[in-house]
């Protein structure tokens, strides 16, 4: 069980980690796209009708588990959407309303917010440690010093 | 002011959209969870594009597909899938900072392949979200 569980914590840490990197690409890909070919939404718009058709290619077979799906699993994904949505929108608007040495570590500090929230609504399912708030400052630190470095 | 007001908004709205994915995972298929978030956030996202940029549609030409696509596959297909795979197997508060520091990877990526210059902050940056990872990933 042991073994399972350290397994299970390795493969979430790279999992983050490689949607980092894929973030980081699609960084670059976004820059591209907004300064020569489209606006960010019809980019983001596109973009995401993409990922929907290559991930239900792939994964067809898990449609089958649908109707298992509850209102309220159906619910909380629709607001992890939405939320992340208004996350991108108003960093736009920040963005044309604020200098980027005011914004980025405001929308940098987002794991912070994340586990403010953990704090208040995931209390009974995950534990909250000192060093991972460290970390999290640490991480905020270093990658508002290379936003601002730019 | 305003500009305050809106980078807080996104903060913390990305902040709440990793609770709510944690939640939401809970009981099912992360692969599932995923499709089923980029269904509706490709519905909305083309009913807001079409309310406030119907007319840039017009624009669009073929060859921009090629982007789009690729944009698709590191966002969404592989950028969301693992996202919520790791919010899944570690947890917010460990996996939310752990995916922040995409901005290190962009950088690293844009010195190496699109020439740009690297300074001394860039290198201290490095240096804090190196130590950030370790703390996090050695916590218990």
């Amino acid at each position: 069980m042991e073994v399972s569980n350290s397994k299970k914590k390795l493969f979430g840490y790279l999992a983050s980690l490689g949607a980092a990197g894929s973030y980081g690409i699609s960084a670059n890909l976004a820059k591209a796209i907004v300064n020569d070919i489209a606006d960010p939404l019809i980019a983001t718009s596109f973009a995401l009708f993409f990922g929907f058709v290559i991930l239900i290619t792939i994964y067809h077979k898990q449609l089958v588990n649908i109707k298992k799906i509850n209102k309220k699993t159906f619910l909380f994904l629709f607001l992890a959407g939405m939320a992340g949505s208004t996350g991108v929108g108003s960093q736009y608007y920040a963005m044309n309303n604020a200098p980027v040495f005011i914004v980025a570590p405001i929308t940098g500090s987002y794991p912070l917010f994340a586990i403010f929230f953990s704090f208040l609504f995931l209390r009974k399912v995950e534990k909250q440690n000192i060093s991972t708030l460290i970390g999290a400052v640490m991480i905020i630190l270093g990658v508002t010093l290379i936003i601002l470095s730019k | 002011m305003i500009g305050i007001l809106f980078a807080l908004i996104a903060a913390s709205g990305w902040g709440a959209s990793a609770v709510f994915t944690k939640i939401a995972l809970e009981k099912i298929d992360t692969r599932l969870g995923t499709i089923v978030s980029l269904f509706f956030s490709t519905i909305v996202m083309f009913s807001i594009t079409s309310i406030f940029q119907f007319e840039k549609f017009n624009n669009i030409k073929p060859i921009h597909m090629v982007w789009f696509f690729a944009a698709g596959v590191f966002t969404f297909a592989l950028g969301r899938l693992l996202n919520y795979t790791g919010v899944k197997f570690v947890g917010v508060s460990k996996s939310t900072p752990l995916v922040g520091t995409s901005t290190l990877f962009a950088t690293i990526l844009a010195i190496l392949l699109l020439g740009e210059s690297p300074n001394i902050f860039i290198g201290i940056g490095i240096i804090l979200v190196t130590i950030g990872i370790i703390f996090i990933t050695k916590s218990k």
